[in-house]
């Protein structure tokens, strides 16, 4: 089915996304392109379907059906090829509890076939996400914050040509928060695409020039960004998720 | 008048029972009690009626069962060992809950943080739970067969097995406060300090007696002598002789389950200064990157393993209790292939079953990584050989060297291959239910167990009914002098093994599976 679709060049490219859990619909029919140094964001109500299709792209889960292409890869095909192109920061955690970040940094470079330039890579983004300090501390004794913090440094890591940010900001301090949307400008500086989900509507208007407002599975607006911003956006916004 | 609302217990209980979603899981729970229950009462019934049989070489002891005119026979024999073995279920009371920080836990700490359980509770549970761990329903079945078998009189088997019953719920009872208390201790730098030095003052005096050869005087002066006394009194129906030792052990019971809930108050109230887990606020040696993707996993994998307390601290346990016991037992070669099976079942039980989880939430990040998955699961299997394989060899070198004999070609053969099956098929075994049930598991506090108890109470059974019938065919083997017999043996179990292992990866090879198996270990 998938190879009757002819990728449209954009590194984000979802067409007819479907997935499904047994009887439950967690994602019917959603199209979304996000263009090269484009940033995305996906907002609506828990449950709407924003994780689910962020873990599609990330190679995580399997479409039931439909085409998603990341990087020009039909990440339902060629799953390995397309997490070569994908950095992908989960919702909760995703981090191993009794590794360090740096023993997360090795692995990712090891895993990705990095250079030896990794390392500096590395000591710039510890230190810009004010992690350096604790780069050799398992990771189970991070608060939350610098849990999410460090999720969003290793989704950047390997210069991605597609970031995809699950919920960066949820508990993050404002430093943690400014750290994150330096890197998604400098990503979108580079051509990358960007797609973050957040309930941080704000935010979202900041990292973001077109917001997608997810409901029950399905695409239910799509507008520029600054559209959400401020009361008015806000009461758009409350309307479009009831 | 408002109608009598359940307790905590019962409430959590309850819970426990209906988040059991899995029918196969609820079937087997179920059939496991009824099996566990109808064992007991069988090998009562057999062993009550069974022949007497004659005297040993060895004699009787224990003071030639308390120096009274007790029967001269094989009863009599097993009845002079009952102390020693009761000594040994007391000492297994009080480590086993050393090493799972106070007891078993129905339901993680921090899921029920939100809600206001009491310390009672969580007593009470830990103690209902105690039958969960095979290794006390396998004692607490061999104690109570040799009582029904040894113990004779006028009474029958029940009034002695009573006896038995009481001592045991004391020894229960009075471990868990003993556990609850190193919990408290070791929230503190200083108390972690106390504690490895009263464990290596206990390792030094094992050692010395050992050494010594102090090992026979020793049990035969055991203090759970009194406990036998009184059981001989009670099959002679003789209740005035009985009554004092019986009141002291239902006092003993009592007073420990009391001490036990104020020990584990005063416990969970202990500010930690490092955290439960002291190692987290350290910082690790910073290590070179490793040469390829699959040791970049290895690594991290055994890291996962040495860096978690309930981990290192279960493996210790499983470490020193069957090389203490096989040092004292100066064992014949026959029964240290029995050792094999023991060890690698109860290494299996510490992480094996459940190796994914060591991953965490991380492992939908490792998901998200371009790499062969097989590298994942051949990592995991490789740090569970490696922990299970390395606690065989260690019990292995510990019961050789005070082995009663030299060991024969036979013996090497019986004994190499018992350990290598063993290892294959406990490693086969893991890998397969790791893959199709997977659990979420921290492996960060003292009480998490890779599975939920239940679960956990399957997964014993089945690995020991596994490993324990090949560790019998193999120790019957030392008797027989055909060398094919073990070697045949050997190569079909590591045959089976490694089929089992090729369907496990062909499993994992699955998108969907991988899937399944990601969400669970790292829902958060």
């Amino acid at each position: 089915m998938s190879s009757a679709v002819v990728p449209s060049g954009v590194p984000v490219d979802v067409r007819g996304l479907v997935v499904t859990f047994g009887q439950v619909h967690a994602v019917e029919g959603l199209d979304l392109l996000v263009p090269a140094g484009g940033a995305v964001a996906l907002v609506g109500r828990n449950g709407a379907g924003k994780s689910t299709t962020l873990r599609v792209l990330g190679g995580v889960l399997p479409p039931t059906s439909g085409v998603v292409h990341v990087g020009g890869v039909d990440a339902a095909r060629e799953p390995r090829r397309a997490r070569e192109v994908v950095g992908y920061c989960p919702d909760v955690g995703g981090l191993i509890p009794r590794a360090t970040p740096w023993e997360h940094l090795q692995l990712a470079a090891r895993l990705r076939g990095m250079g030896p330039e990794w390392e500096g890579r590395a000591r710039d983004l510890l230190e810009r996400f004010d992690l350096a300090g604790a780069s050799d501390r398992v990771t189970s004794g991070f608060s939350h914050g610098m849990g999410r913090r460090l999720s969003v440094l290793l989704a950047a890591f390997h210069e991605p040509a597609v970031l995809l940010l699950d919920e960066p900001f949820d508990g993050v301090d404002p430093l943690g928060v400014e750290a994150t949307l330096e890197e998604i400008r400098r990503a979108r500086m580079r051509g990358a695409a960007v797609l973050v989900s957040t309930h941080l509507l704000e935010l979202a208007v900041q990292a973001c020039d077109e917001a997608v407002v997810l409901r029950a599975g399905n695409v239910v607006a799509a507008s520029p960004a600054s559209e959400l911003s401020g009361e008015a956006g806000a009461a758009r916004y409350r309307e479009l998720l009831t | 008048m408002s109608a009598r609302r359940p307790g905590q217990v019962a409430a959590l209980l309850s819970l426990r029972w209906r988040m059991v979603r899995s029918r196969r899981v609820r079937g087997g729970l179920a059939v496991l009690g009824v099996v566990s229950l109808g064992l007991i009462a069988l090998a009562v019934v057999a062993t009550a009626g069974a022949p007497l049989g004659r005297l040993s070489a060895s004699g009787l002891s224990a003071g030639d069962l308390l120096g009274s005119s007790g029967p001269t026979d094989r009863t009599g024999e097993i009845a002079a060992l009952l102390p020693s073995a009761m000594l040994a279920f007391g000492l297994f009371c009080i480590v086993a809950p050393l090493s799972a920080g106070g007891g078993l836990e129905l339901i993680p700490e921090a899921e029920l943080v939100a809600y206001p359980v009491r310390v009672p509770t969580l007593v009470r549970l830990s103690l209902v739970l105690t039958p969960l761990n095979i290794a006390w329903y396998i004692q607490v079945l061999v104690l109570v067969s040799a009582t029904a078998y040894a113990v004779r009189g006028p009474g029958g088997p029940v009034p002695p097995i009573g006896v038995l019953l009481v001592f045991m719920a004391a020894c229960t009872a009075l471990g868990q406060a003993l556990g609850w208390a190193l919990v408290g201790v070791r929230r503190s730098r200083r108390g972690r300090i106390t504690t490895w030095v009263l464990l290596a003052a206990v390792l030094a005096t094992a050692a010395w007696v050992v050494v010594t050869d102090r090992g026979g005087a020793l049990l035969d002066a055991a203090p759970t002598r009194t406990v036998l006394s009184a059981q001989l009194r009670a099959v002679a129906l003789d209740g005035g002789g009985t009554a004092p030792t019986v009141l002291v052990l239902l006092v003993a019971a009592f007073v420990g389950y009391l001490v036990t809930v104020r020990v584990a108050d005063w416990a969970l109230r202990r500010p930690a200064d490092l955290g439960i887990d002291g190692p987290l606020a350290r910082p690790v040696r910073r290590r070179a990157i490793p040469s390829s993707a699959a040791r970049a996993l290895h690594q991290v994998d055994r890291a996962s393993v040495w860096r978690s307390a309930p981990l290192r601290r279960g493996l210790l346990v499983l470490l020193v209790l069957p090389v203490a016991a096989a040092a004292v037992a100066s064992l014949p070669w026959s029964s240290i292939a029995l050792l094999p099976p023991l060890v690698a079942s109860g290494a299996a039980l510490l992480f094996g079953v459940n190796a994914l989880s060591l991953d965490g939430s991380g492992a939908l990040w490792i998901s998200t990584l371009p790499h062969d998955p097989v590298l994942v699961l051949t990592s995991k299997a490789r740090v569970v050989a490696e922990v299970v394989g390395g606690s065989v060899l260690l019990v292995l070198v510990g019961a050789g060297v005070r082995a009663n004999s030299a060991p024969d070609a036979q013996d090497v053969l019986c004994v190499v291959g018992a350990s290598i099956s063993c290892v294959a098929l406990v490693v086969a075994t893991c890998m397969r239910l790791s893959v199709t049930r997977p659990h979420r598991a921290e492996l960060r506090g003292p009480r998490d167990t890779p599975a939920p108890p239940g679960t956990m109470a399957i997964y014993s059974a089945r690995l020991a009914a596994v490993t324990t019938t090949v560790g019998l065919v193999f120790s019957v083997s030392t008797f027989t002098h055909e060398w094919a017999v073990p070697v045949l043996v050997t190569v079909g179990l590591l045959c089976w093994a490694t089929l089992s292992w090729l369907r496990t990866r062909r499993l994992w090879g699955e998108v969907t599976t991988r899937a399944h198996v990601v969400a669970t270990v790292a829902a958060g």
